[in-house]
Formats: structure tokens, C-alpha cells, sequence
């Protein structure tokens, strides 16, 4: 009960016209692509040093809570995730855009953002400490495995020839590798040039992989970008809430996968919303639909990535281990004013943490009407805006959220140049998703490899630091799963088929 | 003071959403001291946000404000290990109003190698002010209680104890291969991204020890316990834990920060960055909160800058020998 | 055989030929130039050069032996196409020297024509010239002041 009374302080007026004010500002930021929930939270840092530490937890986690909901805009609206969390929210979001249902598309991840963000907060409320100590028990093995994992998810899911799937997911772990290796300190595929030493920027690739290719087709006929809804049609409110109803099952499920899936640092945001959305097409009727507009696949993967904030910071609060970069800034903030993440953060402290996850609510059940409400603004103006205005905006926006991630003018040379890459490559099958996902998971599984060789050197058995530990083998055991279950199936419909004809 | 702070805060509340506090709130407090700086200071930090290089810049941020009414800008320019923003400094207007994070020994360290297109004399270093000792820490229930456990384990089965870090030829690397020479010992380091991912593979069970620093302890306190430090004295915080050298061991070092300007910046506007940077030092709630957070303040103003770096290069360069970084 | 008309796709094997035999190169290439690294960080490099190498001979033996075909590429103008990457290349090195805000306003001038298919009369061009700059100065401002972003002012102007 004491608890609750410390969750209330959150509904203070002050506190929740700042959890207002973060909430539209984390959406309008993050669905500009290219701008950050890292940079949002960065720059208000310092205007948190004057507020007591609970308004100031509080505007910074409405911000981010805004920030992962306000990306879903730019993938179904211009194909381009803003995070690696809403890569899967391009599958069907865009498609769903081009045919004329942005707004419903936008209503429906209005509400999955909602429904992933109160699980994760509930969790992170209720089980935090127990689920930290999971997140201790993988080591750099299982990181290895997880990798893997992820990229047999995403070769599986790519349209097309897995085959090419899995040439694009090599090409990006081997641009993963460009730069100061963290092992051995080599300097790998630079050519001597002094701008390749820090590697290629994950979010800049994803800027250009997936956003010049829109560009360039963009330009290359006078019909509109999106197709314009019907008149007077609103919002569709109803219409998502009875597709959410359909979908209540794939959204708990997805939710749940987000949250324990994030818990992991690092590797968590950005594989929590592709298994979601696998889960989501091998167990949906509509399986053959995902890729082409499905509302379930919105549905799951932003569910999934929404759940990742509350998620996120349970390593973060417990362990004092940032989750994401977000929860890395976040934490910095608390430190500077003077808070110690641990335990004590749900023992002595625990009028701030209980304090900030009431924040948490709030600004996750904002996110609805002010969503609802910039998400109309946004989709309208996309549709509406002509050709020669949009073209330019965009571009420019990449331009300029590129180089702001590292204030490096050389990053953005890298964006548009993989960007033309990408176009190029996706005309010959290879599509964006893989390369990225290399991207991503490479370092993870490179470093997870390395440090599980040395262990296992150090210990006697190499074989048995990688097969030995019963978590790494229950991984080893999804990553059987997901390669052989498309297989089973693909040899499941054609079998009868066969029979018919052959005997 | 407790009625400012309320009126900054509703201030800063107001505005914040907007975005716009971070421009506004600084010319609306004092803004009378003297000549320079007259607007805000870039302060480029060459690493991500949220490790110990931002912690400490954001900790000056909040006095540099008091001191001369303006705000010190933190910017991120992460990419390979430091070496992009180092890279690129020299590049820089060279007004006094951008100023760059350095650390050591990654300045010294990374040209040794590969060129990583900056060279250490090119930094023009004005300040340093503290750095976090090396220390070596276990979890609280392991075994090895006391650094002679760890020396032990160690002897008996070469190359069995797994020992943490972040990076290769980093801090951490160094202090472990100059513990293992110093102590005659062979063990297995293994590199991490970062000292967060370093300490979780210590409280995760995966490595029986970590190098770390004492801010690393101070902010898992409850789960480690920390063999020994690499400072010349006990560290405050910890007054139980001894000092490599009580235990025989000649080893001080850790990691070291300070700031640099661009080349091109005047001398005169050096200084009196340097003495501002010195006024933020001998803060006592500065101080206090640093101390706190593991930190020992040290005061290497421009003046001395010189000869501190001579000093460091020369003994980082007997480390890089034996490592075989060069010949 | 049917006609690359009637199924609306296109042929694949020559172009999985050229994508293989580029990857090739590419792994290639991985391998040669890892030769001077430590053995601790070349491991994974190589490892993924060899993987992408063996994916790429499959790809290639794939094509002579089954005829892939491929989606039809969707129409349009190759001539604006090549032009919105010349623009956006150019754009991108020209940062840091014309500086951000006019390497920008020329560079999305540029990219509203390229957009643009209709006529021009002298009132679009005006309403759209305001447009763009209104858009292009609010988040230049937003950047530059409000979220503090250094950017670059240009080493062109610097050295007038």
C-alpha cells in the first residue's frame, strides 16, 4: 500500500504535465527519422539537474516512452525504422501504408504501443529482481547462441530465397567488423582511413538501407507515395480495437516475449520485437499474409518493442547494467544525482523507483490520445504533402539525423552510400532486414565467441564452455527450431501434393 | 537556496518539454563573469553516453554553470575506443569554446599501434582532473578473500583464473599484465565492450575476477569486493580495502581524465579554461559527490600538463614494450 | 517456356550470377586483407568471409542448374533515379564544406525539381522555394539551438 501511495506522487499535476509534455516530444522526435531516443534523452539531462529527482525520472522516462512508440511513424509511414526495434514494423506497417491503411496501421501500434508498455511496466514493477538474476545467467556463450538465433530468425523471414537471406546477414556481420576491434584492438577494413576507425553506425545504416531506396523509387514516377485514404474515414478507432480484440492472444504474447527478451543488455531491443513477430506468423491462420500488410504483424512487433522500455530498465534499476542506450543516459542522471542503482533502489530507495514506474504508467496511457492525435497530423500531411516538397523533407532529415547521432559528417557519406548499396542489392533479392540484423549481431556474436573460447580454454573444455551449459543448449535448441521449422512445413504442404501425382 | 532551486525546476519544468530549456535556462541565470566564456562550451565527449567519461563531464557541467553562468554542452562523438573524436580535434575552431574529453592511457596507448589518425603530442591537453584506479575486484562470495587467495589460485594452475576487462591494450589489460609480471602469475584475460559488460560477467559467475576501477565497486557495492587498489592511498570509500603497494606491489594507475582544446586555441584562453576547470575542482559538494562515486580527484593544470604526460608516457611506454605493442 | 510478359518476372539467372560472383569478390577480399591481424581478431572476420563465400558458389551453382526468376522491377524514370543519388552523394561530402545549411538548401532545390512532375509555374516555384525553406530552417534551428548539434559551418566560408 505504501507503495502505492509512492506511485500516486507521480499524479501530481506537475508530474503529469511533464510526463505530457515528455510523451509529445519523445513521439514527435523519434518520428523524425534519424533522431534518437538517446539524443532526446541526452539533451535533457542538464534541465533535470534543477527538478527534484522524481520529476526528473519521470520527464526522462516519458520521453523515452514516447520516443520507442513515436518510431512506429517513420516505418509504416516511410518504410524507415528509426531504432533496430522497429525493423519488423516495416513488414507490414508499410505495405499496409502503401495500400491506403496508414491511419488504421498507425491506430493499431497506437494501441500495441500501449498494451506493451503497461506489461513491461507491470513487470519491471512486480518481478524486477527476480528477473535481473536471469538476465545474469547469460554469459557470453548464450550471447553467442542468441546472436545466431537472431539470425536465423531474420533469413527465415526475409522474402524470397533464404539463400539470399543468408548472404545479406554475412555481408552485414562482415560490416559489423570495420573499425577498432574491442578484441585485440586491431584495426580491421579501414583502408587507412581515419573516418572507417569507428565502424559503421548501426542507426545510420538503418537510415539509409532502408530510407534512400524509398527515395530513390520516390523520384522515379509521378504517383503519390501513399495511397490517400477515404474521406471522413477518422481515425478507425473501431476498427483497430476490434483487430486488437482479434489479436488480444498475438499482443499478450508479444508483450511478454519484449519483456523477457529485453532484459538482456545489449542484445535485447532489437531481437525481443523479430521473435514476436515470428511467433506471431507461425502461429497465425493468416500466416501467408505477413509481409503484405498484416495487422498482427504490427500489432506484435509493436507490442514487443514498447514492452522493451519497462523491460529494459529492470537490469538497469537492479543490476545497474543499462539495458539500452537510453537506459545507459538515464542512469548516468541518476548517478549525478546522487542515487545508487541496486537493490536499494527497491528497499531504500524506493520512493524515486516506485515514484518513476507510476510515471512510467502515466505517460505509456498518454500515449494513446496524444498519439491518436499527432499519429492523424503525421499520416495526413505524409499523404498530402506534394512530391517535390516530401522528397526534399525527407532527404533532409536523414541528412541531418545521421550526422547528428555522432556528429560525424562521414557518417553521413556512409548512409547514402549503403543506401545505394541497398537499392542496388535489393534489386537483386538481397533485401535490407538481413544486412542490418548482421549488423547488429555481429558484435555480439563475435565478442560472445571469443570470450567463450577463452573461457572454455581457461576451464580445459572449449566444447563444453559452448554445449556444456543447459541455457545455451535450450537456445541451441530454438535455433534447430527455426531453421527446420520452415523446412518441416515447406516439406509438410508439398508432400501430399507429390503423393497425388507420383503413385 | 532552496527557494532558487524550486524556481529553476519550475523553470526548467516548464520549458523542458518544449525542448528549449537547455537554450534558454542558461542566459537566464547570472551571467556576469567577466569576459570569457561569454556563451556555452561545446564539451565533447569522444565515448558513448553514460560511462564513466560522461558521468564525470556531467558532475562539471552542473558547477561550471554556477561558476561562470554559461552551460557546458555535452556532445557525444563515440567511435573506435575515442579515436574518431580525438581524430578530428585538431579540425575544430579553436575559439575556446569546444573543448574534448581526453583519457589516459588511450591517448598514449592507441598511436602506438596502427595509426589511428591522431598522435599524442597533436592533443593539447589543459586540464586533468581525476581518474578511477585500477583495482581488482571479485564477487563478494567468492573464495579468493584476500589478493594473496587470487596469487595462489593462480600459481597452482597457470592461465586457470579468468580475469575480466574492457578492451585489449586498455587500462584494464595493462594492469593486469603488469599484476601478472609483478606477481609472477599466468592468467586468462578476456576482453569486454565496455566495463559494464566486463562487471556483469563477474556478477554473472563467468570470470572468477575483473579489473575494474574503484567506481566500478562503488557502484556494485553490495555484490563485490575489491582485493586491491592501485592508488597510493586507501581510497576513502574504502578503508578496509589495502593499496597494491601495502601488499608489495609498486602498481598506481587507472584511468585518467582530463580535457584538450584545438590546437589553434590562444594560450590565454587555455588558461583560464584550466583555471576554471581548477575552481570546479576544489568544489567541496563536487568533490564529495566525484569521491562518492569512486572517482579521486587529481589537479594537473595546464602549466604542469606537460610534464605529467612526459611522466605517463615514459611509464606506459615500459608497459607497451613488454607487451609487445612495440618494438 | 513462358514469356517474361505473361508472369510479370523476370529472368534471375543473370543477375544471381552477378550478385555471387561480387560477393565472391567481396569475401575474397575479407580474407586477403585480414592476413595482418591478430588471430583473436580475425577469427570472426574470416569465419563470415568463408560462410559468405560458400552462400555465393551456391547461389552461382544454383542458377546453371534451376531457373530462378525474380519480381519485375518497378518502373520509372532511371534518369531521376541516378539523379537523386548524384544529389544526395554530393550532398553528403558537401557538409563539411559548404557547411550544413547551404549544402542543404541547395541539395533539396535540387531534389524538388528532380520530384517535381508537373509544370512550374512562378507561383509553385515561389510557394515551394518558402516551403522548403521554412522546413529546412525550423529543423536546422531545432538542431543547431535548441538540441545543441554542432554543425559544421562550412571550411569553404572559414578560409574567405
Amino acid at each position: 500500500m505504501e507503495n502505492l501511495s509512492f506511485m500516486m506522487v507521480a499524479f501530481s499535476p506537475i508530474n503529469f504535465l511533464l510526463a505530457v509534455l515528455g510523451v509529445a516530444a519523445g513521439i514527435f522526435i523519434e518520428a523524425l527519422p534519424g533522431l534518437s531516443a538517446t539524443m532526446a534523452v541526452a539533451v535533457l539531462v542538464p534541465v533535470t539537474f534543477g527538478m527534484p529527482p522524481e520529476a526528473a525520472l519521470i520527464m526522462l522516462g516519458a520521453i523515452y516512452t514516447g520516443a520507442i512508440y513515436g518510431g512506429s511513424y517513420a516505418a509504416i509511414l516511410v518504410n524507415t525504422p528509426g531504432t533496430p526495434a522497429a525493423i519488423a514494423t516495416t513488414f507490414d506497417g508499410y505495405p499496409m501504408a502503401q495500400r491506403g491503411d496508414g491511419d488504421l496501421a498507425v491506430t493499431l501500434s497506437t494501441m500495441s504501443s500501449m498494451v506493451g508498455g503497461l506489461v513491461g511496466a507491470l513487470a519491471l514493477l512486480t518481478l524486477a529482481p527476480l528477473l535481473a538474476q536471469v538476465a545474469l545467467k547469460f554469459g557470453s556463450v548464450e550471447y553467442f547462441w542468441l546472436a545466431i538465433f537472431g539470425l536465423t530468425l531474420i533469413s527465415a523471414l526475409s522474402e524470397g530465397s533464404a539463400l539470399k537471406g543468408f548472404i545479406g546477414a554475412g555481408l552485414g556481420l562482415l560490416l559489423s567488423t570495420v573499425g577498432v576491434s574491442v578484441i585485440g584492438a586491431d584495426i580491421r577494413y579501414a583502408f587507412g582511413s581515419q573516418f572507417l576507425l569507428g565502424g559503421v553506425e548501426v542507426i545510420s545504416a538503418l537510415i539509409g538501407l532502408y530510407c534512400i531506396p524509398v527515395l530513390i523509387d520516390l523520384v522515379a514516377t509521378p504517383s503519390a507515395h501513399l495511397e490517400p485514404p477515404e474521406e471522413g474515414r477518422g481515425i478507425r478507432f473501431g476498427e483497430g480495437l476490434s483487430l486488437m480484440w482479434r489479436g488480444k492472444f498475438n499482443a499478450l504474447r508479444s508483450a511478454i516475449i519484449g519483456t523477457a527478451v529485453a532484459i538482456l543488455p545489449g542484445a535485447g531491443g532489437s531481437i525481443a520485437s523479430l521473435v514476436s513477430y515470428s511467433e506471431a506468423r507461425r502461429t497465425s491462420p493468416r500466416s501467408d499474409q505477413f509481409g503484405k500488410g498484416e495487422p498482427d504483424g504490427v500489432i506484435a512487433t509493436e507490442t514487443a518493442n514498447n514492452a522493451t522500455v519497462g523491460g529494459g530498465f529492470i537490469p538497469t534499476f537492479v543490476l545497474g547494467i543499462p539495458g539500452t542506450p537510453p537506459d545507459a543516459v538515464i542512469l548516468g542522471a541518476l548517478l549525478v544525482q546522487g542515487f545508487r542503482t541496486g537493490p536499494e533502489m527497491f528497499t531504500t530507495n524506493v520512493g524515486v523507483t516506485y515514484t518513476f514506474i507510476g510515471g512510467l504508467f502515466i505517460a505509456t496511457l498518454l500515449m494513446l490520445p496524444i498519439g491518436l492525435l499527432i499519429g492523424r497530423y503525421a499520416f495526413k500531411s505524409i499523404v498530402s504533402i506534394p512530391k517535390a516538397l516530401l522528397v526534399p523533407s525527407i532527404a533532409f532529415m536523414t541528412i541531418i539525423g545521421t550526422y547528428a547521432i555522432r556528429n560525424n559528417p562521414f557518417d553521413v557519406v556512409v548512409m547514402v552510400v549503403l543506401g545505394v548499396v541497398g537499392w542496388v542489392l535489393s534489386r537483386y533479392g538481397v533485401k535490407p532486414s538481413p544486412i542490418v540484423l548482421g549488423l547488429i549481431l555481429g558484435p555480439i556474436a563475435e565478442q560472445g565467441f571469443v570470450q567463450g573460447y577463452l573461457m572454455g580454454n581457461a576451464s580445459g573444455s572449449v566444447m563444453g564452455a559452448f554445449f556444456g551449459r543447459p541455457l545455451s543448449l535450450a537456445i541451441i535448441a530454438l535455433v534447430l527450431l527455426s531453421v527446420l521449422f520452415p523446412l518441416w512445413r515447406a516439406w509438410r504442404t508439398r508432400s501430399p501434393k507429390e503423393t497425388a501425382n507420383g503413385h | 537556496m532552496r527557494q532558487t532551486r524550486f524556481k529553476t525546476w519550475k523553470l526548467g519544468a516548464l520549458m523542458g518539454g518544449l525542448l528549449s530549456a537547455a537554450a534558454i535556462a542558461g542566459p537566464a541565470m547570472a551571467a556576469d563573469a567577466g569576459s570569457f566564456p561569454d556563451h556555452n562550451i561545446q564539451y565533447i565527449i569522444p565515448f558513448g553516453p553514460g560511462g564513466e567519461s560522461d558521468i564525470s563531464a556531467r558532475l562539471q557541467q552542473k558547477y561550471f554553470q554556477d561558476i561562470t553562468g554559461q552551460q557546458l554542452i555535452i556532445q557525444y562523438m563515440a567511435g573506435g575506443g575515442g579515436a574518431v573524436g580525438w581524430s578530428q580535434l585538431n579540425e575544430m575552431d579553436g575559439d575556446g569554446y569546444t573543448i574534448m574529453g581526453t583519457n589516459l592511457p588511450h591517448i598514449i596507448l592507441k598511436p602506438m599501434g596502427k595509426d589511428p589518425g591522431f598522435k599524442t603530442e597533436d592533443l593539447k591537453n589543459f586540464f586533468y582532473f581525476h581518474y578511477s584506479p585500477d583495482a581488482l575486484i571479485v564477487k563478494k562470495d567468492s573464495p579468493y578473500k584476500t589478493l594473496d587467495d587470487l596469487i595462489a589460485a593462480a600459481k597452482k594452475a597457470p592461465g586457470s583464473v579468468t580475469v575480466s576487462g574492457s578492451g585489449t591494450q586498455s587500462a584494464n589489460d595493462i594492469a593486469n599484465r603488469r599484476f601478472e609480471s609483478m606477481a609472477d602469475v599466468k592468467t586468462t584475460y578476456i576482453p569486454f565492450k565496455g566495463t559494464g559488460a566486463a562487471v556483469t560477467a563477474l556478477l554473472g559467475g563467468q570470470v572468477q575476477a575483473e579489473w575494474g576501477y574503484t567506481t566500478t565497486a562503488a557502484n556494485h557495492k553490495d555484490k563485490v569486493r575489491m582485493l586491491a587498489v592501485a592508488a597510493d592511498e586507501r581510497h576513502p570509500l574504502f578503508p578496509d580495502v589495502p593499496t597494491f603497494k601495502e601488499l608489495g606491489y609498486d602498481m598506481t594507475g587507472g584511468a585518467y581524465r582530463g580535457m584538450a582544446v584545438p590546437k589553434g586555441t590562444p594560450e590565454d584562453v587555455t588558461e583560464n579554461l584550466s583555471s576554471l576547470f581548477q575552481q570546479i575542482n576544489q568544489n567541496p559538494e563536487f568533490r564529495q559527490k566525484m569521491e562518492n562515486l569512486g572517482f579521486v580527484l587529481i589537479n594537473v593544470p595546464y602549466g604542469d600538463v606537460d610534464e605529467f604526460m612526459a611522466e605517463q608516457k615514459q611509464a606506459y611506454e615500459e608497459v607497451a614494450r613488454s607487451m609487445g605493442i612495440i618494438e | 517456356m513462358a514469356t517474361d510478359h505473361e508472369t510479370s518476372t523476370l529472368d534471375a539467372r543473370p543477375s544471381d550470377r552477378v550478385l555471387a560472383v561480387v560477393m565472391i569478390v567481396i569475401a575474397t577480399g575479407a580474407i586477403v586483407f585480414s592476413r595482418d591481424m591478430s588471430i583473436m581478431a580475425s577469427v570472426f572476420p574470416r569465419t563470415i568471409a568463408t560462410l559468405l563465400l560458400v552462400f555465393s558458389a551456391a547461389l552461382l551453382i544454383k542458377s546453371f542448374v534451376v531457373h530462378p526468376r525474380r519480381a519485375r522491377p518497378e518502373p520509372g524514370s532511371v534518369g531521376r533515379r541516378l539523379g537523386l543519388i548524384a544529389v544526395m552523394l554530393v550532398w553528403s561530402f558537401a557538409l563539411k564544406w559548404l557547411g550544413f545549411l547551404a549544402a542543404s538548401l541547395i541539395s533539396a532545390a535540387a531534389l524538388a525539381v528532380l520530384a517535381h512532375y508537373h509544370a512550374w509555374t512562378p507561383r509553385r516555384v515561389g510557394g515551394y522555394a518558402i516551403a522548403l525553406a521554412a522546413i529546412i530552417g525550423a529543423f536546422y534551428t531545432l538542431f543547431a539551438v535548441v538540441l545543441n548539434v554542432p554543425l559544421p559551418v562550412g571550411l569553404l566560408w572559414r578560409q574567405l
